[in-house]
């Protein structure tokens, strides 16, 4: 069974006195151990459709199940907090607080089992995406792009959830660090059994996926 | 990381924030702390005063009015006096009544010179008159205003039959008169009429009376002795200037002349009750005693209500202060911690998309805000011990400048009341203010209950944020 399945997916914006479907009726699975690439050109339903499948917005109309249960019955809250993380293009790390810390919070707001020692926990994760114990305890503003990107998927692996969505993760990285990131995210689904769903319009990022996944050829339609 | 860990993360690194919310918290905080010492040490020195005065109660009608009574016919006037009297003895006799007094006086009964003394020309120029009594104890002594150190208090048949016998004041002794208990004091009665001949009042009869001395005091150094000192040398039993007065009676009812007859009065009425507590009841037993007479009364609380007056109005001014620095504060806090809020909105949103309880964010606001604030309002009560001692006494000062001297005299007429003859500068110098243990927890709970209430604005902003709207824009 798929670990999240969409169908007939439907989400449209008001525009004026029209409503402007982004999302019509989509219909797709996602499996653990695999990253699938969203690409499609820009406005063409990308990032609401990661803003569905994260619960950050509810769906006009179709499901979203994890599990084969809907997430609304799950709860919106629940899920994002026991079944998802999310990396974002720029980042969204706590400024105030250092690399480990931001791991901290993500771990303990997640309801999911994690181990005893918090810190070592976290500490770990971080090493294992290349942020070393100094920068651990260096505020985040103070870290590079790279470094700071590195670290929003440590606190997405510090939660112990099934899924990883990324928005963009390497739109504000340069050639290099954007590698290392999709080789990290790439790592995740092969190596820790997670299903890594990444919404790109970096070509790079989406040869690197198992699945491409093209909204751009179900388009937008206006409806009166 | 869990709730208290992100709050003292929070408050400990967004510095800036911390130090304009601390900030404002302390300065309004002192205003709170300040107005709410003022408050209950306005408090403390009323409870204080009562305790020091007492509950008593002191009647008051035209009889006991040396002005209003000539204005009275003689119908009138005795109809006034019966009622006194009666009232008098009615209350006196109640459970809640400890003792009671009455003091007579009669203008008509004067000190006479005499060659082998000279006590006119000593202190008493003023005039020196007949304080009458009734009691076999002064009802004085128990208000500890003089002790007796030689001979004895009058007997129950020298006020019953209103003796010639006088209780002097030890400060006569003084004056170089050696006076020794059995000794004697002339004073003389003088009667006048009004002679149409020479269109003038003159003396138509005088009588000397012998007062034998029977017992000596000495006044209880206090303010009030002053005052007594020019006033009340001399006790003698009421009802020998009853006697007296009645002579005078019978003296012009025999004879044609338009008397200009001094009328006895009743200097002062007054009883005091076990304690403060039975003050309330009796009070109502003395409204029902003196209903539909011309009759009032007045109550140690009206005394210290009267002391008081500026304390109260300063008390009061800070309640309104207290009132008025709380609505600030709300308002100074929702308006900061929601200006702070908004530039967390992407902090906010991270909590969100991580699938934080809304709950517990809004949990995590409050907490930030207390923990600022109440740091704050701790800290103020450190410096309010002294700008409330400063600003009180500022106030209290600027507004005794504004009293005009009427609760003077009201304090003076009501000595009676107010046997320390306390006034108002007494009352400022003794205000201390102090906050106490119980003013620290009230200022608490109304500082938390203030940045509770600052904190729905904030909150409500919070409650309609979309962590997609912050995270994906």
């Amino acid at each position: 069974m798929s670990i999240l399945e969409v169908k007939d997916l439907t989400f449209s914006y008001p525009d004026g006195d029209v409503k402007r479907i982004i999302l019509d009726h989509i219909s797709e699975s996602f499996d653990q151990g695999k990253f699938y690439a969203i690409v499609g050109f820009s406005g063409c339903g990308k990032t609401t459709f990661l803003s569905l499948i994260a619960a950050l917005d509810k769906p006009e109309s179709g499901s979203i199940m994890y599990q084969g249960k809907e997430i609304s019955e799950i709860g919106y809250e629940k899920y994002r907090r026991n079944h998802i993380s999310i990396v974002f293009q720029n980042y969204n790390l706590i400024p105030y607080m250092n690399a480990l810390e931001n791991v901290r919070v993500a771990m303990g707001i997640t309801e999911n089992p994690l181990g005893d020692d918090m810190t070592r926990l976290a500490l770990e994760h971080l090493f294992s995406v290349g942020i070393d114990e100094k920068k651990a305890k260096r505020r985040v503003n103070r870290l590079s792009g790279g470094e700071q990107q590195r670290v929003a998927i440590a606190r997405a692996l510090s939660t112990n959830v099934d899924i990883i969505l990324a928005d963009e993760p390497t739109g504000n990285l340069d050639r290099k660090s954007s590698e290392v990131i999709v080789d990290l995210l790439s790592e995740l689904a092969h190596q820790r059994n997670k299903c890594v769903i990444v919404v790109t319009h970096d070509q790079n990022v989406a040869k690197k996926s198992d699945k491409i996944i093209n909204l751009q050829t179900i388009g937008m339609k206006l409806k009166s | 990381m869990k709730l208290f860990k992100r709050v003292l993360v929070s408050v400990l690194r967004r510095k800036t924030c911390t130090l304009i919310l601390l900030l404002l918290t302390f300065l309004i905080g002192n205003v709170m702390a300040v107005s709410i010492a003022i408050q209950q040490s306005s408090k403390g020195i009323e409870e204080n005063l009562l305790n020091r005065i007492g509950g008593k109660v002191l009647l008051k009608s035209p009889i006991t009015d040396q002005n209003q009574i000539y204005a009275l016919s003689d119908e009138d006037y005795e109809k006034a006096w019966k009622e006194f009297i009666d009232s008098y003895e009615n209350l006196s006799s109640k459970e809640k009544v400890s003792y009671a007094d009455i003091h007579y006086h009669y203008n008509s009964i004067q000190l006479l010179d005499s060659e082998k003394y000279d006590l006119n020309n000593k202190h008493y120029e003023n005039g020196s008159y007949l304080h009458g009594v009734d009691s076999l104890v002064f009802t004085d002594e128990k208000e500890e205003l003089l002790t007796l150190n030689k001979g004895s208090y009058f007997t129950k048949e020298m006020l019953d039959d209103g003796w010639d016998v006088m209780i002097i004041s030890d400060q006569v002794t003084r004056d170089q008169v050696p006076f020794q208990i059995g000794d004697r004091i002339d004073f003389s009665l003088i009667l006048t009429a009004y002679d149409p001949a020479q269109s003038q009042t003159v003396s138509v009869y005088e009588k000397v009376i012998s007062y034998e001395i029977v017992g000596i005091y000495q006044q209880i150094d206090n303010k009030y002795s002053d005052i007594q000192n020019d006033l009340e040398l001399f006790y003698v039993p009421n009802q020998n200037l009853v006697k007296y007065e009645q002579f005078a009676k019978d003296f012009f009812s025999k004879s044609n002349m338009e008397p200009n007859r001094d009328r006895l009065w009743i200097e002062s009425c007054m009883f005091r009750v076990h304690s403060l507590l039975d003050l309330p009841v009796f009070k109502n037993t003395v409204l029902n005693e003196i209903e539909d007479k011309q009759i009032n009364f007045y109550t140690s609380e009206d005394s210290v209500e009267g002391l008081l007056g500026t304390i109260k109005t300063l008390s009061s001014l800070s309640e309104n202060v207290l009132w008025f620095s709380m609505g600030a504060m709300c308002i100074a806090v929702a308006l900061v911690t929601f200006y702070f809020v908004k530039e967390r909105k992407h902090e906010i949103g991270i909590y969100l998309s991580l699938g934080m309880d809304k709950k517990e964010l809004l949990i995590q606001i409050v907490f930030e805000t207390l923990f600022v604030g109440l740091l704050g309002i701790i800290l103020s009560i450190g410096s309010q011990k002294y700008l409330s001692q400063s600003f009180s006494d500022y106030l209290v000062e600027t507004m005794i400048r504004y009293e005009d001297t009427e609760k003077d005299k009201f304090v003076t007429n009501h000595h009676v009341l107010n046997p320390d003859h306390l006034t108002h500068e007494d009352i400022v110098s003794q205000y201390e203010v102090h906050i106490q243990g119980q003013d620290l927890i009230l200022l608490l709970i109304l500082g938390s209950c203030t940045l509770i209430i600052s904190c729905l604005l904030p909150l409500g902003y919070i409650v309609i944020l979309k962590p997609k709207n912050i995270m994906l824009e």
